[in-house]
């Protein structure tokens, strides 16, 4: 019996609830991993230099990171599920650009309404580093920026269910189209090297649509790279494992 | 380094603490309403109204039965799937025998308003045209002809016969 209830009980953790125990776990695993390496510290006290002279070679590196939070969701049974990468690479000294590409399913399958949608999306712009690199090489930082986001969405043919309480049951149809969305963000994150060449970040990102009106007529339950799409103002987060790549007279590790 | 490892890990705690919220609960009302007034003409020449109130009267529409008493408003649920709504008024409720009512027709056009993923889809409306009797009704004026979810408006003023 126990053991029965502790199996439904973990059946009824939500979404977000699992998207919080994983991500919990990730944040004590890496702070701890933070002081149980003292290593790090002395090597890269050892490595500071003089204020890093960066050349002004623009995209000399590159990180491609894959959003592991999405990807959770990509394989989970959830009514929605994304997938993204993001490309990351200097373009000044002190500021990056980045391109985000991802593709997303969504469906809403409730009492009032069923129908789903598929999305693909890109975000463009750029991300302003924080502070100045402690030794030649360091990528770790922290970041603020902004981002254009530009949607596809497909949606299928919506079946509506409504009970009125004077006039009963009845039932209606919205026919299947095809919309873009676009929309803006302010990001804020933070990337800092794991091992070599593998790096991790994280972005938290407030997201206000430029075409709000697009989606009055029925919008689907999530856009992939924006969030949930019946709200004009959303927040999301971002949590990436980049791999670097540079060119060879790249200054990094 | 190890205070930036270590405050990167507490923002990520403190982001995933962020509060679920729970957003397939709907608690917004789906049913649209069109309301009215009770008015009366305090002028034999012009068209004077002021508001007045119903003492002991109903309203009936599909399956819904409104008693009024000392009412001076009423609500009516348009109805969704056809473009017109008849109701029935009947000034006295304690008239057994014999009753004497008027019948109203109310048509409209609908459209579909989508409220939320959670609560679906209701209908807005627009009022096209009303008919009426005379019998205790003197007229039936349409004060605002879109019913929709501003439920500070009144749409329509019932002026009674003197």
């Amino acid at each position: 019996m126990l053991i029965r209830n502790i199996y439904s009980g973990y059946l009824q953790i939500s979404r977000c609830n699992l998207l919080r125990l994983i991500l919990v776990v990730c944040s004590v695993f890496f702070v701890a991993i933070s002081y149980a390496q003292p290593g790090i510290a002395v090597k890269d006290s050892v490595a500071l230099v003089k204020k890093s002279k960066e050349k002004k070679h623009p995209f000399t590196w590159c990180t491609v990171g894959l959003d592991v939070s999405k990807s959770i969701l990509w394989i989970s049974n959830f009514n929605y599920s994304m997938a993204e990468i993001q490309l990351v690479s200097n373009w000044q000294p002190n500021v990056w650009a980045a391109l985000e590409l991802g593709a997303g399913k969504s469906k809403v399958d409730n009492a009032y309404m069923q129908f789903s949608s598929t999305q693909q999306f890109m975000r463009i712009g750029i991300d302003k580093v924080l502070f100045n690199a402690e030794f030649i090489g360091d990528l770790d930082n922290a970041t603020i920026g902004v981002r254009y986001g530009l949607a596809r969405v497909s949606r299928s043919a919506a079946q509506l269910n409504v009970v009125d309480p004077v006039w009963g049951a009845y039932t209606d149809k919205i026919a299947a189209t095809n919309f873009g969305a676009h929309w803006l963000e302010l990001t804020g994150g933070f990337k800092m090297q794991f091992v070599k060449r593998i790096f991790i970040g994280w972005h938290v990102r407030m997201k206000t649509f430029l075409n709000p009106k697009t989606f009055a007529v029925l919008p689907p339950n999530y856009v992939a790279g924006y969030g949930k799409s019946d709200k004009n103002t959303a927040f999301g987060y971002n949590f990436y494992i980049c791999y670097l790549l540079a060119k060879k007279n790249a200054r990094v590790r | 380094m190890i205070k930036f490892r270590s405050g990167f890990g507490a923002l990520m705690i403190i982001c995933s603490l962020i509060s679920c919220k729970q957003d397939d609960i709907c608690l917004l009302p789906q049913t649209i309403r069109m309301v009215g007034g009770f008015a009366y003409n305090t002028s034999d020449t012009s068209y004077v109204l002021k508001d007045t109130f119903v003492e002991n009267s109903y309203i009936t529409f599909a399956t819904d039965t409104q008693i009024l008493k000392n009412a001076s408003q009423f609500s009516i649920a348009l109805s969704p799937v056809h473009d017109s709504t008849r109701v029935i008024f009947v000034p006295d409720s304690t008239q057994t025998l014999g009753i004497v009512a008027d019948t109203i027709i109310f048509r409209h056009t609908a459209v579909n308003n989508f409220i939320s993923i959670a609560c679906g889809f209701n209908k807005f409306y627009t009022l096209q045209q009303v008919q009426y009797t005379h019998h205790f009704i003197d007229s039936v004026k349409i004060n605002n002809n879109s019913v929709n979810d501003n439920v500070n408006t009144q749409h329509i003023q019932w002026v009674l016969a003197n």
